[in-house]
């Protein structure tokens, strides 16, 4: 383990681990060549990418020719976006124009859309360069296998274990310095789980801040960035956030500027809830509770007040939100797994006809209980809160995982009941922000541990400035694999 | 949620469609006795018109069992 925090000299990060937002700084000061640092993280992919499996495309020639003009621009100083030069892995559900998407199937090993999603559009816009297509469990479903078209991610924390997915490969991208960050989605925890377990930020935004637009439908997963600190989540926020008029499930509002308000407030005083009934039944492992305990410990050493909240309706939510993925993704795939049934993983297969059971009425009930325990976070919890709202709390706390590693949260019977998920996927379906942070490690395997904050419908800001106090205060950002 | 039956039963509606095996069959009747237990859950919830949802009945648990 790499720990700068640990030198009395600071010593120089390597570029890799650099944040891309002083990556950026230095393109605009010419003191990096955009071209530079697309080698480096070629040079990183071309020597750990075999072992890793991070990534499922590498568009060496696509990645320098973008640096080369972002390098020309800044040269003849033009006005060059936030992300001018900085490479970012996209995980390979998202359509990338004229860049092979494979959803990691055999069913479209060679699919090369003709678009870019929304979001792809608004990080090139933002100067942003795709170096590859990240790996992730096929279709973002089911569980990894050595059939798959690209065989399994592993942690570069140490890769004797699984990455957590679905958006793995995005997360060993930017946990193992192959990429100055990443993107995937987040459906039931597949940002947060991954950020978790790779040590990063992974910030699942308001439903609806950032588009889905030229993605395949579904109602309650967004896209979202993988980032080594919370000033660099901020940043892709910025870029990927923005109403899409043609896209329904868009919010229309205008934008926050979360960088420049990133150290605007004083979270001394903020109350943060802990449902610990709820935290207290999950079958949370050891490590997983001393590295919570510690998170709260931390909270309370920057000045916010840690509060018991009663929370109901999580474990409904979670229910809900498994349904309405289930149904979601067999009415996606339902007539190609008549026709190619073959080109699709054995694993995956099954996993897609869960939803063939399903009814309207449980659609229907399930959108019900969504907007039921939305309802309840939004005037019971974070009612009165700095948001605006009343008298309550204004972040909600609790673990990202019961479990350390990947290998123990595929346990069958935990794993169907997406217990691996108990506390990330209740906040799809209701939609409100929430954000995996590193809270430490586990001594047994070496692996970070995630803790989790969830804020109100929009405060997607608060978050992000409660993250980065926390972030400031414990420096675990500044440690990185050995790679 | 459609009463999936046994394995068997699970081929026969199945099989028309997509060509799975037995052991797939069996795959997918374990999994979805977690899918059927969380729209059961659902089913249970939903209220008596013109009530809405009783949110007291909510539980604070992962199991999510009934708190009324």
């Amino acid at each position: 383990m790499t720990d700068s925090t640990q030198q009395n000299s600071q010593p120089e990060e390597p570029l890799h681990y650099l944040p891309l937002a002083e990556q950026a700084r230095r393109i605009r000061n010419r003191e990096l060549s955009a071209v530079a640092l697309v080698r480096a993280y070629l040079g990183r992919i071309r020597a750990h990418n075999p072992q890793l499996n991070s990534f499922i495309t590498v568009d060496e020639d696509g990645a320098l020719e973008q640096a080369r003009l972002v390098d020309e621009a800044v040269s003849r100083g033009d006005e060059t976006g936030p992300l001018a030069g900085i490479p970012i892995a996209a995980k390979d559900s998202i359509p990338t124009k004229g860049l092979r998407t494979t959803d990691n199937s055999n069913l479209l090993a060679n699919w090369v859309p003709g678009h870019d999603a929304a979001a792809v559009t608004r990080l090139k816009a933002a100067g942003a360069i795709i170096i590859g297509k990240a790996n992730l469990n096929e279709f973002g479903w089911s569980r990894p296998s050595e059939a798959d078209l690209a065989p399994p991610p592993w942690n570069p924390w140490n890769p004797r274990f699984a990455s957590v997915g679905s958006s793995s490969g995005s997360g060993v991208a930017a946990s193992g310095g192959l990429a100055s960050a990443a993107i995937g989605t987040d459906g039931g925890g597949s940002i947060r789980l991954p950020g978790g377990a790779h040590g990063l930020i992974g910030f699942k935004p308001t439903h609806g801040l950032v588009s889905r637009l030229g993605m395949d439908h579904n109602s309650h997963s967004e896209i979202s960035p993988l980032t080594r600190t919370v000033e660099d989540a901020a940043l892709m926020l910025d870029a990927l956030g923005g109403f899409v008029p043609e896209d329904d499930m868009s919010w229309p509002g205008r934008p926050v500027g979360y960088t420049a308000k990133l150290n605007d407030a004083d979270v001394r005083g903020w109350r943060v809830g802990v449902p610990w009934t709820f935290v207290r039944s999950a079958p949370n492992e050891p490590e997983v509770t001393d590295s919570f305990e510690r998170f709260i410990a931390d909270l309370e050493s920057i000045g916010c007040e840690v509060v018991d909240v009663p929370v109901r309706g999580l474990a409904e939510a979670r229910m809900a939100n498994f349904l309405v993925l289930n149904a979601e993704a067999y009415q996606r795939h339902a007539k190609s797994l008549g026709e190619s049934w073959d080109s699709y993983g054995e694993i995956t297969r099954v996993y897609l006809l869960q939803g063939a059971y399903l009814g309207a009425h449980d659609l229907l009930n399930a959108a019900e209980v969504g907007r039921t325990v939305r309802g309840l976070l939004e005037t019971e919890v974070f009612a009165g809160s700095g948001a605006g709202r009343g008298s309550g709390v204004r972040v909600i706390a609790m673990p990202t995982s019961p479990f350390v590693t990947a290998e123990r949260s595929r346990r069958p019977g935990e794993h169907s009941r997406g217990i691996n998920a108990c506390y990330t996927a209740p906040f799809n379906i209701t939609g409100h922000p929430s954000v995996s942070v590193p809270a430490g490690f586990s001594e047994s395997t070496g692996l970070p541990i995630g803790a989790m904050l969830t804020s109100a419908l929009h405060d997607d800001l608060g978050l992000l400035q409660l993250a980065h106090a926390h972030e400031q205060s414990t420096g675990w950002h500044m440690r990185h694999p050995d790679l | 949620m459609e009463d999936p039956g046994s394995p068997s039963d699970i081929l026969r509606r199945l099989r028309p469609a997509v060509p799975l095996s037995e052991a797939d069959a069996e795959q997918l009747h374990n999994l979805l006795a977690g899918v059927r237990a969380a729209a059961d859950r659902m089913a249970s919830l939903a209220p008596v018109f013109p009530a809405e949802l009783d949110a007291g009945r909510l539980s604070q648990t992962v199991d999510g069992e009934d708190s009324s």
